[in-house]
């Protein structure tokens, strides 16, 4: 039984299937699919001419050429390849704060675009991680295993340190073909996401941040002075609040926020900041669309 | 306002506590509430920026304006006595003269005695607060002089006022010792001034005009008619022609013009005959005038009407005969065996007869016999001298009794119990009563010898005593004539009534009762049984002369202003004031996190 914060209302599935992912760059798997792919083959668009060779494919010979020319000429098709599509869940003890918390919000968020995935015969991926992978569910395609993805993502539980570097390394250490990672996560890593992006980059992924954060991690009500106390590390802090003080935490976050905006953009990767307050519905039928990660 | 004056040690102390007590408080804050962050990650990052030794800084900041706060209000209330650095507590007696010539205006509108607290307050400002200051005043207003603390000296002398009656001197002050004394007076009547005193003047020249004399009564030939003697006197410098004005009951006024030499007197005998019974004010009317208390003065003018006289005699033809000339008497003459108490007789006259019971009207009784309501009679005693009389009484007004001779007369002793309402008008050799005056609810004047037995009768004054007798009797009298000051008037327990309609505050003293007065003015005296007008006036010519002063006039007002204190709030009061400013400026700095 899948946990009810995991599902959907039957309106929004119908909405849903109606979505693909999308990707910037061609596809470079090889498994048939909806994406445009490298390869040629036998494809729909019609891409390029090229002498005939034995053993191709007579089916693609161009006759009217030939019989103009007296030349075999072979048309080539784009391939179309199944999108792998990585989604990497913060699931770090931080991810664990506000009401409704960002980690209930993000699994949701994943669920929801495993669905898509897997509707369109992508090769969907989920990586729960923390300060390292903590699980994975393998590439899996087709509308019959997204009760698998549901099942996998309502297991899994927060815990655990941030760090994208060492899960983007473990996970991507391993051969993996290039294709849509998704990283949903609220980037609270004391080693900064520019060298964890830096490691996608390196594999050439296309990637897409979703920032989550609750409303009132960004505007927090505290007292005069409060023990602030650190969920992932422990560590405590002293702080007598002013209206200054929280002005500049408020300044300081959006700073953040901005800057991880700022170097995605600069790679060409989407972003979206997600608050735990806006409806999933809006985030997925208008946000990822204007975003360009949704169609 | 001095609420504990305590010693700069115990002040000290209290201060060291409630600061102690401020930072026990700041330290013994609660903890600070735990709260869990997803991350401290933009936390670091905030406080890393905003300078985290700031917090220290604002702890300490808070701290130190609570302590200020604290001690403040410490302070304010203890009042420490401090003495000014490098300068030794030291002793000062102020000598303030509050006779009535300190009520006179001075040219800048205000008036000696003003300019005199000024002088004080100014005096006492320039000593550090621990000098220990004697405050006394010359009409000994502040009755137990003593040292106290500067500041409690400042609260007494705001009390302190002119006063009147007495006459003002600079007290002995024994215990004194070697502080210094400063006098502050205008010179005019203040007596005894210590040679090592440093006397202040706050004389200044000034006109004035008072009336010195003021008296209503009877035309010694027709007494139906009323005289008033009014006497004016000039202090000032030139020569003035002053109105004088005399009211009565519904307003009638009579006014004449009176030219007074500078630096004299003048005397006025106006016929009053036309002013109703009552109230007559005298007045007058000069431009400049420097003293308002001498401008007015009281005095009563009696009901005139028939008295109905009994004379109850074996037969004495000069008595009889002279109350027969007596203008308003109606004489009704019987013998002793005919009398019976009457009640259309307003006075009777009993010639060597007494009735066994007292009668309700007064009486004038010559050698009564003895009976149960009059004392006891003693032994006669033969060729009695006349040594004293009591010539301000009403009964010896206008009259001598230098050439009385008594041949017999009967010792008599003023009955035990009412000695306090019986006063000897007459006495001979031996302190033995003559003539004894008896208030109470019925009056009497017995005589211890008969008309026969002296030459009394043959007196040109007899009519003149009678005529007194009768008005004294019949209630016909004037006000009782006061100064201004404490007055005592002969009427026990008895309620004070101001012109104006209040009620004073009086006091019971044997025999009478006991008022101030500030101002002159017509009171009147009530008690159970009797109801006496009191015409208190000025006055005095030594007041009305209030440029009689051998001290230097007062400086120009531009000095004046220069000495006196800068700052007039209380520096305590100021201290609780900038508690509260800074307790003020504490909430402001604390909503807006400034402080902690």
């Amino acid at each position: 039984m899948v946990q009810e914060s995991l599902l959907f209302s039957e309106e929004f599935l119908r909405q849903l299937e109606h979505l693909t992912m999308l990707t910037r760059r061609p596809v470079a798997g090889h498994l048939r699919g909806h994406h445009r792919s490298r390869r040629t083959g036998s494809g729909m668009v019609f891409t390029d001419y090229r002498p005939y060779s034995p053993g191709d494919d007579t089916r693609n010979l161009d006759w009217g050429t030939y019989l103009r020319l007296d030349r075999l000429i072979l048309r080539l098709f784009e391939e179309e390849a199944a999108l792998p599509v990585y989604i990497f869940l913060d699931v770090s003890r931080s991810m664990d704060f506000g009401a409704p918390s960002k980690f209930d919000f993000a699994r949701k968020f994943a669920a929801a675009l495993a669905y898509i995935g897997l509707i369109n015969h992508d090769r969907v991926s989920i990586v729960a991680f923390s300060d390292g992978v903590v699980t994975e569910m393998p590439a899996r395609s087709g509308k019959n295993q997204v009760w698998r993805a549901l099942h996998f993502l309502e297991r899994i539980e927060a815990g655990g340190g941030t760090s994208l570097q060492s899960a983007f390394r473990s996970f991507f250490g391993a051969r993996r073909t290039r294709g849509l990672t998704v990283v949903i996560s609220d980037f609270l890593d004391r080693e900064g996401f520019e060298r964890s992006f830096q490691v996608i980059r390196q594999f050439r992924h296309d990637v897409f941040a979703v920032h989550v954060m609750s409303p009132d991690e960004l505007d927090p009500v505290l007292a005069d002075e409060v023990l602030l106390v650190d969920s992932e590390e422990g560590g405590a802090a002293r702080v007598r609040v002013t209206p200054d003080l929280v002005k500049a935490y408020h300044d300081t976050f959006l700073r953040y926020c901005a800057e991880i905006e700022a170097f995605c953009r600069s790679h060409g990767w989407g972003y979206l900041r997600a608050t735990t307050a806006t409806p999933l519905e809006d985030l997925m039928l208008k946000a990822l669309r204007e975003q360009g990660l949704l169609r | 306002m001095n609420l504990l004056s305590a010693s700069p040690l115990w002040a000290a102390i209290v201060a060291l506590a409630a600061t102690l007590v401020v930072t026990a408080l700041y330290l013994l804050k609660p903890p600070p509430r735990r709260l869990l962050v997803p991350s401290s990650l933009i936390w670091d990052r905030v406080l890393r920026e905003s300078h985290r030794n700031r917090d220290r800084l604002r702890w300490w900041l808070s701290l130190l304006l609570a302590a200020v706060i604290a001690v403040s209000i410490v302070v304010a209330v203890t009042r420490p006595q401090l003495t000014g650095a490098g300068e030794a507590a030291d002793r000062l007696v102020l000598v303030l003269d509050n006779s009535p010539t300190l009520a006179t205006r001075t040219t800048d509108g205000a008036t000696r005695w003003s300019h005199a607290l000024a002088k004080a307050r100014a005096r006492l400002a320039a000593r550090s607060p621990g000098t220990q200051v004697m405050l006394v005043d010359t009409m000994r207003r502040i009755a137990t002089p003593g040292f106290e603390y500067r500041d409690a000296a400042l609260e007494r002398l705001q009390q302190l006022q002119v006063a009147y009656g007495g006459t003002p001197r600079v007290p002995d002050i024994a215990q004194a010792g070697d502080a210094q004394t400063v006098v502050i007076s205008d010179g005019v009547q203040i007596t005894g001034v210590p040679k090592s005193a440093s006397l202040e003047s706050v004389f200044e020249p000034v006109e004035n005009a008072g009336i010195t004399a003021f008296e209503v009564r009877p035309l010694p030939a027709d007494p139906r008619r009323y005289q008033a003697f009014v006497e004016v006197s000039n202090a000032g410098g030139a020569d003035r022609s002053i109105e004088i004005a005399i009211a009565g009951v519904g307003g009638r006024r009579i006014s004449r013009i009176v030219n007074v030499p500078a630096g004299g007197a003048r005397a006025q005998l106006i016929d009053i005959s036309s002013l109703e019974a009552g109230p007559v004010r005298a007045s007058l009317a000069m431009p400049g005038d420097g003293l308002e208390a001498d401008d007015v003065a009281y005095a009563l003018l009696p009901m005139r009407r028939v008295v109905r006289v009994g004379l109850v005699s074996k037969g004495n033809p000069y008595l009889e005969k002279s109350l027969r000339a007596q203008p308003r008497v109606q004489l009704t003459a019987m013998s002793p065996q005919r009398f019976a108490e009457r009640r259309d007789i307003d006075v009777w006259v009993f010639d060597r007869f007494a009735p066994a019971t007292q009668p309700a009207a007064p009486a004038l009784l010559f050698r009564p016999n003895s009976v149960s309501w009059l004392p006891a009679p003693g032994n006669e005693i033969a060729d009695v001298t006349v040594a004293a009389w009591d010539g301000a009484h009403p009964l010896l007004e206008n009259v001598s009794l230098r050439d009385l001779v008594v041949e017999r007369a009967v010792a008599t002793r003023p009955a035990s119990g009412a000695r306090e309402r019986d006063v000897v008008l007459v006495s001979a050799r031996g302190n033995m009563p003559l003539v004894v005056a008896h208030e109470g609810a019925a009056r009497r004047v017995s005589f211890a010898f008969g008309l026969e037995d002296s030459n009394f009768a043959l007196h040109a004054e007899f009519p003149l005593f009678l005529g007194n007798a009768l008005d004294w009797l019949a209630g016909e009298r004037g006000a009782f004539a006061a100064g201004l000051g404490m007055v005592e008037v002969p009427v026990a327990k008895a309620r004070v009534v101001a012109p104006d309609g209040t009620e004073l505050p009086a006091q019971a003293v044997p025999g009478g009762t006991l008022f101030e007065v500030t101002e002159p003015g017509m009171f009147t005296a009530v008690s159970a049984s009797q109801r006496l007008r009191v015409a208190a006036n000025l006055l005095d010519r030594r007041v009305t002369d209030i440029n009689r002063s051998p001290l230097a006039p007062l400086q120009s007002a531009a000095i004046e202003a220069a000495q006196a204190p800068r700052f007039p709030l209380d520096p305590w009061a100021a201290l609780l004031l900038a508690a509260a400013l800074l307790l003020i400026f504490e909430w402001w700095t604390w909503n807006r996190r400034v402080t902690v």
